[in-house]
């Protein structure tokens, strides 16, 4: 991805072609704004007719995603070099100022599909496809692009009809659609999703893995062997309601026969349990001919016996756990409830929940049932009812995997309830007790994310400047921009854009309005490859001294220079001179403060920051010129009690006592020297 | 206490001894000296010098004086028709006594001026222990000045400082907790 020089290179090199406004990305693919191509939208993400200068005659086009999107653009670069995968493959993305818009938006450059989608959204239904026709065309090359996605642990999280391409000249290829311009299963409806991730809001269904893909895929199978969406006129509430009374595959046939030849295909595909749901091995060796068995029909969380909570009748653990995750301050009385157990006890097909409940709430003793559960215990009962299902705390309803697509979009909307709501669920132990109550080979799969999660309970802990939740944020998100007030609107992704931009920022204005906030520190402690934790804790104890955390910062900024350049900054590093010249007082010597003021003053128009800061951060100086102070007292009082004793009293008649001395002297040697004479002679 | 006392008072007994033994054994000699250390008895009174310094002073030169004329009636028989005729001689009398008044010369005088020279010397050198301590001023500011140092001192030294002799320089300002004597 360029960098934001040549972004901001490209400001205001809008010029006209053919008469409409272009916006340039990478200096080279040049977007028509005025030419929009409304079927390839996606989503809020509009797209535009794009232009190589390279290439003029490859058809491209960009999607501009939305300014409240979070684009998955941390995959964009593998996608990008997957050149066997049948995949609407991006060719670059970029920050770009789009026209009547505040602040940057991602430009996404693909390069064109040959056809159209497969289900368009205005058409009701096409021609079924033949199961042959399916396996051949739709299947083999889905089953493949997935098998190099799962080779490089990505997930598509984007796969329905209406987003996958026919390709090839006859028609007789896909293309799967674009998955980076929105967050993960965002714009994915309940139909394509599972159960769990049909019960979590989009936005925080996140990445999930490929076995999410296989069901969205069993999905589209279907729908393309049926020739429109199953379950039409069912609500999304409906929808999750007949999949977990009926388990997913008999939910979506709806009592119709399954096309066929694709019976266990779509059994395999639509399993809800995901242990159990057909993976690349068992999908190749269907292609092969070679696979018949199938898989058995679950309807997880069923409960034989209702339960009533909150108005409403429950037959199934996992409906009334999302229920608990909606309504979590009535649930915690109702967990204590010897009523409920007793329901779990009787119906629950998993006899052991209720168990497995009930030493949940006794850790730390039983809570008092007036006052009800606290809101870990309710999110690890619902975990214990829903083992798949999202994580619950407080009303956050949310995959683990989404915390920082859910903490990137509460940071956007300036939610603080909720940016608080999620980091108390970190640092209360609520979402990693999600992957422990997986159990088993699971928490060995999660190592990584739960080893993450640890890492972020501890930078919640701390409240200084650079960690707290603006550090998770961009640890969990590793291509979201900062969104530091400092940098006064400039898109900053990379910590490479830092500099440039406060550079730019002081020579547009004049100065910043201030040197450092939470979110530039955590974003230059999140993204240099570097740990910078002991300068941050030094800033922080300077805080309430503006002079010493300007100095901290300038360490910093100086540190950033010399990894990221560029090298010559001048107006920073003058305007950063100019506000520290004071710090050259703290100097005790006048001659060594005027050498430094000197040098600080020659040093500002070099641009180096490395320079500025080894002139004033250096302990060596301060260490001599304390050293020399203590020297000059020492010589000061000395001189002090000299002339004391040089005034005094004791002197003078020290000095009188001399003189006899010295007259005694003198007439005992003029004595001695007359009795030698006179004997002598 | 009691053995000082002892022998304090043995020091006059034993001059008491000496001198009758010179008078029977040297008359002559003794009546040389009777006469001719009448000066140096003179200083030994009215002297109040830690050290008795004027005495020795006087002594010395006192002794100077009668050597000669000791040793002249030593070896001149040592009888005292020559110690009479020595000590009724006018210019013995000038001889010795002369010595002894610039014994006491050299007392009077000699203190003075070497309490001027060094008096000088202390000038000069405390001149350049302030010019010392004001370039350090200059440089240091307040924060060269040990703690409990008289104020008055470094105001009258900030004051020299600032003087437009200083034009250019840092003022000095005393520690605003400092305050000077009326």
């Amino acid at each position: 991805m360029a960098d934001a020089n040549t972004a901001q290179k490209d400001e205001g090199q809008n010029s006209a072609e053919n008469g409409g406004q272009e916006i340039v990305v990478a200096n080279r693919y040049r977007i028509l704004v005025e030419s929009p191509l409304p079927e390839l939208d996606l989503g809020e993400a509009k797209a535009y007719v794009t232009r190589d200068d390279k290439s003029p005659k490859e058809p491209l086009f960009a999607r501009i995603c939305p300014a409240d999107g979070v684009p998955r653009l941390e995959i964009l670069n593998n996608i990008k070099h997957m050149m066997d995968a049948n995949l609407l493959r991006p060719v670059e993305g970029e920050g770009v100022v789009w026209p009547g818009e505040e602040g940057r938006r991602i430009a996404i450059v693909f390069r064109k599909p040959d056809h159209g989608v497969l289900l368009p959204a205005d058409v009701a239904k096409i021609n079924p496809l033949h199961p042959d026709e399916l396996a051949k065309t739709f299947l083999a090359p889905a089953v493949l692009t997935l098998g190099y996605m799962a080779q490089r642990g990505l997930s598509h999280r984007a796969i329905r009809a209406d987003n996958i391409y026919w390709h090839g000249g006859g028609r007789n290829s896909i293309l799967l659609g674009d998955c980076i311009s929105h967050a993960p299963a965002l714009l994915q409806p309940v139909l394509y999703e599972t159960i769990e991730s049909g019960m979590t809001p989009p936005i925080g269904r996140g990445v999930g893995t490929i076995r999410d893909d296989f069901y969205s895929l069993g999905v589209a199978i279907l729908v393309m062997a049926q020739g429109c969406l199953p379950l039409k006129g069912y609500t999304d509430d409906q929808i999750i309601d007949a999949k977990l009374a009926r388990g997913s595959f008999a939910a979506l046939m709806n009592g119709e026969r399954p096309p066929f030849g694709l019976r266990e295909l779509l059994r395999g595909l639509l399993s809800d349990d995901p242990f159990e749901r057909w993976g690349l091995e068992q999908l190749e060796q269907w292609l092969g001919g070679g696979l018949r068995s199938s898989v058995q029909e679950v309807r997880t969380g069923a409960v034989e016996r209702s339960y009533e909570f909150d108005g409403k009748e429950y037959t199934n653990c996992r409906a009334l756990a999302s229920a608990f995750g909606n309504k979590w301050s009535k649930a915690g009385k109702v967990i204590l409830d010897t009523g409920f157990e007793k329901w779990l006890r009787r119906g629950a097909d998993d006899l052991s929940i209720a168990d497995r409940i009930r030493k949940t709430l006794s850790i730390g003793g039983l809570p008092d049932k007036s006052k009800g559960a606290d809101a870990r215990k309710i999110a690890q009962t619902c975990m214990i009812m829903d083992r798949h299902g999202p994580v619950r705390y407080q009303g956050l309803v949310a995959m683990p995997t989404a915390m920082g697509l859910m903490l990137a979009d509460a940071f956007f909307r300036k939610d603080a309830k909720a940016i608080k709501r999620i980091a108390d669920s970190i640092s209360s132990g609520a979402v990693s007790d999600w992957y422990t109550l997986q159990g088993g080979a699971e928490v060995i799969i999660y190592e990584a994310e739960i080893n993450e999660l640890k890492q972020m309970q501890h930078l919640l802990k701390q409240t200084a400047l650079g960690f707290g939740v603006e550090r998770c944020l961009y640890m969990l998100n590793p291509t979201y921009p900062c969104l530091s007030d400092i940098l006064l609107d400039t898109y900053v992704q990379s910590i490479r854009e830092v500099m440039p931009a406060l550079e730019n920022n002081v020579k547009i204005h004049g100065s910043l309005p201030t040197i450092v906030d939470r979110h530039l520190a955590a974003f230059i402690a999140c993204r240099i490859k570097a740990n910078i934790d002991k300068s941050l804790t030094v800033l922080d104890a300077a805080q309430g001294d503006p002079v010493a955390i300007k100095l901290g910062m300038l360490g910093v900024f100086a540190r950033l220079q010399s990894k990221y350049g560029p090298d010559h900054m001048p107006f920073l590093t003058q305007w950063l001179a100019k506000e520290l010249e004071s710090t050259v007082d703290r100097v005790n010597g006048k001659s060594t403060r005027d050498q430094l003021l000197a040098r600080v003053r020659s040093v500002g128009e070099t641009g180096s920051l490395v320079d500025l800061h080894n002139c004033l951060n250096n302990d060596k100086i301060i260490r001599q010129d304390e050293m020399a102070r203590k020297k000059a007292v020492k010589e000061f009082s000395d001189a002090a009690r000299e002339i004391s004793q040089l005034e005094s009293k004791e002197f003078q008649e020290s000095a009188q006592r001399m003189g006899w001395r010295i007259a005694t002297g003198i007439s005992s040697s003029i004595s001695m020297a007359t009795i030698a004479f006179v004997v002598l002679s | 206490m009691a053995a000082a006392k002892s022998k304090k008072g043995s020091k006059p007994l034993s001059i008491a001894v000496g001198v009758l033994v010179l008078i029977f054994a040297a008359l002559p000699t003794a009546t040389l000296l009777a006469m001719g250390l009448a000066p140096t008895l003179v200083a030994r009174i009215v002297d109040r010098t830690p050290g008795r310094y004027l005495m020795k002073c006087v002594a010395w030169m006192n002794v100077a004086g009668l050597v000669p004329y000791l040793t002249k009636l030593w070896f001149s028989g040592h009888d005292m028709a020559t110690a009479i005729k020595m000590v009724t001689d006018v210019y013995t009398w000038f001889f010795v006594y002369s010595a002894a008044g610039m014994g006491w010369l050299l007392f009077l005088g000699l203190p003075g001026a070497v309490a001027m020279f060094r008096a000088l010397n202390a000038k000069r050198r405390i001149y350049f222990l302030r010019e010392k301590q004001k370039d350090l001023i200059l440089e240091w500011g307040e924060c060269v000045l040990p703690a409990g140092d008289d104020p008055k001192k470094l105001k009258e030294l900030a004051a020299e400082s600032n003087s437009p002799d200083n034009e250019g320089s840092t003022p000095v300002h005393p520690p605003a907790n400092v305050t000077t004597r009326a």
